[in-house]
């Protein structure tokens, strides 16, 4: 993180908070404590409103996130062809909710809204790997190949 | 540029760029607002402010809308009444209906509002907000459950204080006040101010109350039971009565609170003395020193902390005496085991959260048990159904018998300049002038000029952070011989856990009852009080 801080430039002006943002959560995958404290002396703005920012957009993150995000749609075409069971199935499997990270941080939960395959629901996306028209037998391979 | 408007008929002249809410308050129409906050940024966020534009039939919410030539608006025709009427009942649809049991009770403004629109049921039936408190500051309690994010608290804590300690989070339904990471308001940059207190139209943000567990402990302890009262309580409570005159309401809180069972009732007063006087010497050390700086003299917590915290530049300044109610608790509680029960009342949450920081502890136990605020005596008060003026008249115990007016003085706007430019000059020349030369008087910022040694000085009085934003250059190259700071726009009676009262000219008031108090007594500098010469040699003995 010090030398996340240290390769910005002198002066950063307030407009480009997001894009360090952005920046940072890329490298380290969340956006901590230290990090919003350290960015509000160099920026200008008090943490409290660094985070009240970044909690607007929900792209950015607070928390670690596991090694392997597994991504369950959530959306319509989905829930039409029983991706609520797919959920279900997912958190009896791994007592995992929306958004919570296991306890040795390799899988984290996040719901989304569409993943753009709609032909071919119920969608699930681990990482960058499409898996399509999943059924529970599906789930539970996906879910041990996880490792 | 200036142009007539047409508001409910009535021809209007407005200038240019000048808000129509701002029109309508100049020209006395009462419409109801609840996140509108004078002198702050307008957000239109809560939409009650709604006004009919008559040419366009639209309405527009008239906090953040300027005025054009030739508009027509109406403020409460039927169109904008129904408005009005639908955005309290959805404000109500998820809000608790637990009214009996909330610390706001009469004074809830959303509760006027919907009284004045005439809504008495439940029109709506939203999900309730799910009950989230943050009771992690000592002074400071905020029940999300009965927030209806007007962002008020939000505003006063960025634009007057700069600090955002709480701040807007999420988006949508999921939107909520709260601190960084929600870890509550002790673990953040808050100053315990509690502006946000005052500020807050709902019981979303409260004092925390400390006056049941005071009367608990009032009735099972065996230790001897203190307490101090600050004089800015005193001559609140006063002009909240009618009393004309300090003393004689001193006296009468003295009297009810010894009727409900405190052994000893002293004033801060004492406290404030030797909190002048130790000032007085640091800075006659200061001349010794021959030192160019400018020293910071400040009894407020919250300011204490905002420097350290935000304006660290000018924490070496600080002179660090510890403040009056602090002096007295060590006076109070010489041995770590002492018997003594010592409760403080002022009009200022600050010093709750003072009071449990570790350099005022003794092995983890607060050096003063219970802080309470003004309202919260006026509730001791009505719990043992005290009404003032209360019959039985007592003077203050030792060693607040032999009180000064200048411990009094103190709490007034530029009462910490005043006194403590009145010890110098005492400790130097046994004389000074009743009244100090003022050379500017701008609302918050007040010059005063005195002699000592043929020599001229200058000192400033700061009240408000933004006055002190502006003044932090001066302070730093050495204009003054020492600034007086607080937080608060009329120093400690405009405490945010004052007694409510809509009066305009309170503060004129209140510290014109200290100022006739001042005036007619001789007794009217620290050092002339006894105490504080047993106080000195006291000192000079353990030195």
């Amino acid at each position: 993180m010090e030398e996340f801080l240290k390769n910005l430039p002198a002066s950063v002006s307030k407009t480009e908070l997001l894009k360090i943002l952005q920046e940072f959560q890329d490298k380290y995958g969340y956006l901590d404590n230290d990090f919003i404290h350290e960015l509000s002396k160099k920026i200008g703005i008090q943490p409290g409103k660094i985070y009240g920012i970044a909690s607007f957009y929900s792209q950015f993150r607070f928390k670690p996130r596991g090694k392997y995000i597994v991504n369950l749609c959530s959306g319509v075409a989905c829930h039409i062809n029983s991706s609520e069971n797919l959920i279900n199935e997912f958190t009896k499997l791994t007592s995992l909710k929306d958004g919570e990270t296991s306890a040795d941080g390799k899988i984290t939960l996040e719901l989304v809204p569409c993943l753009g395959g709609c032909a071919n629901s119920p969608v699930v996306k681990v990482n960058d790997k499409y898996y399509t028209k999943v059924t529970k037998t599906d789930l539970l391979k996906i879910i041990q190949g996880l490792k | 540029m200036e142009f007539t408007i047409t508001i409910n008929n009535k021809k209007v002249k407005v200038s240019n760029n000048e808000k129509i809410l701002d029109v309508l308050r100049r020209i006395g129409i009462n419409i109801p607002t609840l996140c509108n906050v004078p002198g702050l940024s307008p957000t239109g966020a809560c939409r009650l402010c709604v006004v009919e534009l008559k040419d366009t039939n639209e309405l527009v919410p008239s906090c953040s809308t300027p005025v054009r030539e030739g508009m027509n608006i109406s403020t409460h025709s039927n169109k904008v009444i129904n408005a009005r009427r639908i955005i309290v009942n959805l404000l109500l649809s998820n809000h608790p209906d637990n009214c009996l049991y909330c610390d706001k009770r009469s004074n809830c403004e959303l509760h006027q509002i919907a009284e004045s629109l005439n809504i008495t049921e439940r029109s709506f039936h939203g999900e309730p907000k799910k009950s989230k408190s943050d009771r992690s500051s000592p002074g400071i309690l905020r029940e999300m459950s009965k927030c209806i994010l007007c962002g008020r608290c939000v505003r006063i804590c960025e634009e007057v204080l700069g600090i955002s300690s709480i701040d807007i989070v999420n988006r949508g339904k999921n939107i909520e006040i709260e601190t960084i990471f929600k870890k509550g308001l002790f673990y953040s940059n808050c100053i315990h101010c509690g502006l946000c207190i005052k500020y807050c139209p709902t019981g979303a943000i409260i004092e925390k109350s400390y006056v049941q567990n005071l009367i608990d402990k009032l009735n099972y302890t065996e230790k001897e039971k203190v307490i101090v009262i600050s004089n800015s309580t005193i001559a609140d409570i006063s002009n909240f009565y009618g009393i004309k005159k300090f003393t004689d309401c001193r006296n009468n809180i003295v009297g009810a609170l010894k009727d409900i069972g405190f052994d000893k009732v002293i004033t801060l007063s004492p406290g404030n003395e030797i909190f002048v006087y130790e000032n007085a010497v640091k800075i006659l050390n200061h001349f010794k020193d021959k030192s160019n700086k400018t020293l910071i003299v400040t009894d407020c917590p919250a300011t204490k902390k905002y420097i350290k915290s935000e304006l660290s530049e000018l924490a070496p300044l600080l002179t660090s005496i510890p403040s009056p109610q602090q002096i007295l608790a060590k006076f109070f509680k010489k041995s770590d085991d002492s018997n003594v029960l010592m409760t403080v009342v002022t009009p200022c949450v600050a010093n709750k959260y003072e009071a449990v920081q570790s350099s005022n502890t003794t092995k983890g136990v607060p050096d003063i048990d219970i802080v309470i605020s003004s309202n919260e005596l006026l509730k001791l008060f009505n719990t043992y159904g005290i009404e003032f003026p209360y019959s039985r008249k007592q003077i203050p115990d030792n060693p607040s018998n032999s009180d000064t007016s200048a411990g009094a003085l103190f709490e007034t706007k530029g009462g910490i300049s005043e006194t403590l430019i009145r010890e110098l000059l005492y400790l130097n020349q046994k004389s000074y002038p009743k009244k100090l030369f003022e050379i500017k008087n701008e609302k918050n910022f007040i010059e005063f000029t005195f002699e000592l040694n043929n020599q001229k000085y200058t000192i400033a009085s700061i009240h408000g952070i933004p006055a002190l934003k502006e003044k932090v250059e001066d302070i730093l190259s050495g204009n003054y011989l020492f600034v007086e700071l607080r937080l608060c726009e009329n120093a400690c009676a405009d405490g945010c856990v004052q007694l409510q009262d809509d009066d305009p000219d309170k503060f004129k008031k209140i510290k014109k009852l200290i100022l006739d108090y001042d005036e007619t007594n001789n007794s009217d500098t620290a050092s002339k009080n006894p105490f504080i010469k047993a106080y000195k040699n006291n000192n000079l003995k353990q030195k």
